[in-house]
């Protein structure tokens, strides 16, 4: 019994120590939410060359704490997940923060959601 | 058994704690507020997107108020967040809108905690320009 409530508190502290917030604003009226798992093109450097029209403003919050820090990496699944929610078909603009507070690594990314004028791209 | 189960509850009652947040209180009408050279709806979406930047959950938003509030974090000493945030808006006219930002730090885990009212300005700054 002793074991199962040190596993239980141990286990919650654990699951305590990141938190991860994923948001989106429309831009320009937006448009309708996509699957949560849909195709969403990330252009990390470079504008995709198709023309195109921004729809919606992206942020992921990551946080962690035990001085272990975050990437773009652990914020892509999120970015993603916010760009579909927002009926993006891509994202743009990438802005990455770094910072920290005390044993805290905080990591910011914001960007661009897309969609293409033509229409045929994935989903 | 009974001293096991205490404990639980002792530690459970202690992460609920940890899980309050304090509501942020107005900053009083004589203290200075900045002001941006943009209309109301412009200077709220920017506190919004402030708020979300700096790792608030926005709760309210309202024309006038926004509020949220940073997900709590256990850590190896301190841990972070808890804090939550209000940013009050005020119309000065059709370009001009006055702006109030204050933390409130909750009784649990402040040691974790700090102001984030710098941030928040700033990541605001940086969406609708400098403020005067």
């Amino acid at each position: 019994m002793k074991k199962i409530v040190w596993v239980l508190f141990l286990a919650s502290g654990l699951c305590g120590c990141m938190a991860t917030t994923g948001n989106y604003r429309p831009l320009n009226q937006g448009s309708p939410a996509r699957a949560p798992d849909c195709d969403v093109a990330v252009f990390k450097d470079q504008h995709p060359a198709r023309p195109y029209v921004a729809i919606s403003q992206l942020n992921v919050h990551l946080e962690k704490t035990f001085f272990a820090p975050s990437d773009f990496a652990s914020a892509k699944g999120e970015l993603r997940k916010q760009a579909c929610l927002s009926g993006a078909e891509g994202v743009i603009d990438i802005e990455e923060k770094n910072s920290s507070y005390l044993e805290t690594r905080i990591y910011n990314l914001s960007a661009t959601g897309i969609k293409f004028v033509d229409r045929g791209s994935a989903q | 058994m009974k001293k096991v189960l205490g404990a639980f509850v002792t530690a459970a009652c202690m992460l609920g704690l940890v899980g309050c947040s304090a509501t942020p209180t107005k900053p009083a009408d004589t203290a200075p507020s900045i002001v941006y050279n943009k209309p109301e709806t412009a200077v709220q979406k920017a506190a919004v997107d402030a708020l979300v930047a700096n790792g608030f959950v926005v709760s309210r938003t309202d024309a006038e108020y926004v509020e949220g509030a940073r997900p709590h974090k256990v850590g190896l000493v301190v841990g972070s967040g808890g804090e939550s945030a209000g940013v009050w808006l005020s119309s000065l006219g059709s370009d001009k809108t006055a702006v109030k930002v204050s933390t409130a730090k909750s009784f649990a885990g402040m040691a974790g905690q700090k102001s984030w009212d710098k941030e928040i300005i700033a990541e605001m700054d940086k969406s609708i320009g400098s403020h005067q």
